[in-house]
């Protein structure tokens, strides 16, 4: 086969530099330049026999590859065909269904040739080459285009800065998966245009970094990740890191000094975004410095904005606005968070951060995060939710006294830090924050935590609350908040309310207006007629009966009975009916 | 006799703010509704206010301490509402 110098498509779409080091290396074995060479030709014959699909007029086709090596093969081979390359974030049905292009990588193992030779193809620079999907941080994931000249830009601009401190033959190893817009730039293409090798797999345990081969490395991580090391390295490593950089979500210095020990080398935070790619740079909690060529203003609202040339020329004059609220001064940037996680709460501005920071210094937090929530009554005042993290003597405390109490503790622990109107009102105790595979948490992973277990309800009629021995009932209108939980999944596709649940609200609603407590007594009588599905309004209804004999429950949706049963008290040892109410353990205690 | 009614009191304050994960029997009936206490703030005394009046036919005073008496405590708001109440 004559087909071991690089394709003349490829070198037009980005320069492989030759410096006699293997291109890549797999389970310590090095993969040579005329190796690649051969199969950028083999993916390059594969691609030309495929049709591509087609988003926004361009030939387009999704890479999704868990090896590192052959993501970058096909990437560049591609390119080289005048393919505009789709990075989906993951390969759930619901992103194929959504990406109705031709998946190759992880779907089409082999670089064999299809047709005899690559047809040539015009590559039109001035087009996206990439398409890739943001973190979704800010909500919802957006696709952002990439054009040839600026991903080159930004391997450039991290060689400048970071290339001259480097071991000639330093190896990437990276943790972070390389189809979003921090992993690819730092983990491939750098490497691929510096001619410095990168492994082809993902370190995904610190084990992992203990078993590399002897060589200088340069390990592109996260902290969620980082803060996973162990606390010291193991005697036996071979390793030598030059070099650690880290981004995703915010790096706390005690993770980055953690990283620091065990890897032995500094550990460097990277500032910036999918659409703006790398920014700035930080070690150890100092303020931000700008990499090569970037430069920053604030706004007069705190925005900031940033010129970079890494930005498509539309955007190079104006810059691009960020959504982070920053400070500049001498020493360099200071991020204050974003601009988005300012809400309004009554008249009130409240900033998220400043509400997760005072969470966090209580003695019973060790981290927290803050969520603004819609109010579970419709047309609501906005309120917050928080998300916590307790330190073991806080989980400790939560085991032993009420939920309610435990709430309460910590809302009185903000008294002194933050207005009322800040407070949050519902709280969940977490062993994780949910991340995806980036390591960052979405608002949408976060607001599931707080889906509503239970409907709004609206007393219609309530009888003789006066006598506690008499008969008493209520009647209530429930109304079945969005997103109620127990829909999901019940059943996919035809919603409707389950049958134990209904019973669940009737307890509930009976210790609620009657104080009594029914979750001991047997079930009689369960009849379930029609279905309550979303959107619907039920009526509920509880009759208690005179003495303690039980109670009935029963719901109805305009004027139709869906469902009815009684709680019936269970005979006790001593033969009378185990019924008691709340205001009588009060009175009595 | 009055009991029933502050019960009934606790339960119109959760569903009325949309309290969460608390029981009537998780509110002291002597404790202070705003501030300390349920944490309670000026929004949730304007929509109390709002719903006490749908609810039980009354109107809160607009005399601020009046209306301090009457949110001291569960048990207060309870005695206002027997007071007071036209439905």
């Amino acid at each position: 086969m004559p087909d071991a110098l690089l394709p003349r498509e490829v070198a037009r779409c980005w320069p492989l530099p030759e410096r006699g080091l293997p291109v890549a290396w797999r389970a310590g074995q090095p993969i040579e330049r005329a190796e690649f060479y051969r199969d950028l030709d083999a993916a390059r014959r594969r691609l030309a026999g495929l049709t591509p699909g087609e988003i926004d007029g361009r030939p387009s086709v999704a890479l999704l590859d868990a090896d590192a090596y052959r993501f970058a093969v096909w990437l560049l081979a591609g390119w080289s065909l005048g393919l505009t390359v789709v990075l989906p974030g993951d390969d759930l049905p619901t992103t194929r269904q959504a990406l109705d292009i031709p998946w190759i990588g992880n779907d089409v193992p082999a670089f064999a040739a299809e047709s005899s030779r690559a047809a040539n193809a015009e590559v039109d620079h001035g087009a996206p080459a990439l398409l890739l999907f943001t973190s979704g941080s800010t909500g919802r994931p957006a696709l952002i285009g990439k054009r040839l000249a600026q991903l080159r830009a930004e391997a450039e601009m991290l060689e400048a800065a970071f290339g001259g401190d480097l071991p000639p033959e330093a190896r990437f190893v990276g943790s972070v998966p390389h189809q979003h817009m921090f992993g690819l730039p730092f983990s491939i293409l750098w490497p691929l245009l510096a001619a410095r090798p990168f492994a082809a797999e993902r370190i995904r345990h610190p084990e992992a970094l203990e078993c590399l081969p002897a060589a200088d490395y340069v390990f592109i991580s996260a902290p969620t990740f980082l803060h996973h090391l162990p606390e010291a390295p193991d005697a036996g490593r071979r390793a030598r890191f030059s070099l650690a950089l880290s981004a995703g979500s915010p790096l706390a210095a005690e993770v980055a000094a953690r990283g620091e020990r065990f890897l032995q080398a500094p550990v460097i935070e990277i500032y910036g975004s999918t659409e703006t790619g790398a920014v700035a740079r930080r070690r150890g909690g100092a303020s931000w410095q700008s990499l090569p060529g970037v430069r920053f203003c604030v706004e007069a609202s705190s925005r900031l904005r940033i010129h970079s040339p890494l930005l498509p020329e539309a955007e190079r004059e104006s810059g691009f606005l960020s959504s982070d609220l920053a400070r500049l001064d001498a020493r360099g940037l200071e991020l204050l968070g974003r601009a988005d996680h300012l809400v309004k709460i009554g008249e009130k501005r409240i900033s998220l951060a400043e509400v997760e920071a005072a969470l966090a210094r209580l003695p019973d937090v060790e981290r927290a995060l803050a969520v603004p929530l819609p109010h579970a009554r419709e047309g609501g005042r906005l309120v917050l939710g928080a998300a916590i993290i307790l330190t073991p003597a806080g989980r400790a405390r939560l085991t032993a006294e009420k939920k309610a109490r435990f709430d309460a503790r910590l809302r009185e622990g903000l008294r002194e830090q933050i207005d009322p109107l800040a407070w949050p009102r519902r709280w969940r105790y977490v062993e994780a924050f949910p991340v995806n595979d980036m390591g960052k948490t979405s608002r949408c992973d976060l607001e599931r935590l707080f889906a509503p277990l239970l409907p709004q309800a609206e007393v219609l009629a309530q009888q003789d609350t006066q006598e506690t021995q008499d008969a008493r009932s209520v009647r209530l209108q429930l109304i079945l908040p969005d997103g109620l939980a127990w829909f999901e999944g019940h059943f996919p596709g035809l919603p409707v309310l389950p049958g134990v649940v209904q019973i669940d609200w009737a307890a509930h609603f009976a210790r609620f207006h009657f104080g009594v407590d029914v979750t001991r007594f047997d079930l009689a009588g369960l009849k379930f007629q029609n279905l309550i599905r979303p959107g619907d309004s039920p009526c509920l209804e509880l009759h208690l009966k005179r003495g303690g004999e039980g109670m009935e429950f029963c719901y109805t949706l305009a004027g139709k009975i869906c469902s009815r049963g009684a709680f019936v008290p269970r005979k006790g040892a001593d033969g009378g009916a185990e019924m008691e109410t709340h205001t009588e353990r009060e009175t009595r205690a | 006799m009055l009991d029933g009614l502050i019960h009934e009191i606790k339960a119109f304050i959760i569903e009325t703010l949309g309290l969460e994960d608390i029981a009537p029997e998780d509110i002291d009936q002597d404790a202070p509704l705003f501030g300390e206490g349920l944490g309670l703030d000026s929004i949730d005394s304007l929509e109390l206010g709002v719903g006490l009046q749908k609810r039980y036919g009354l109107k809160i005073s607009a005399e601020s301490d009046e209306t301090r008496q009457i949110f001291s405590s569960a048990r207060a708001l309870a005695e206002y509402v027997a007071a007071q109440r036209t439905r």
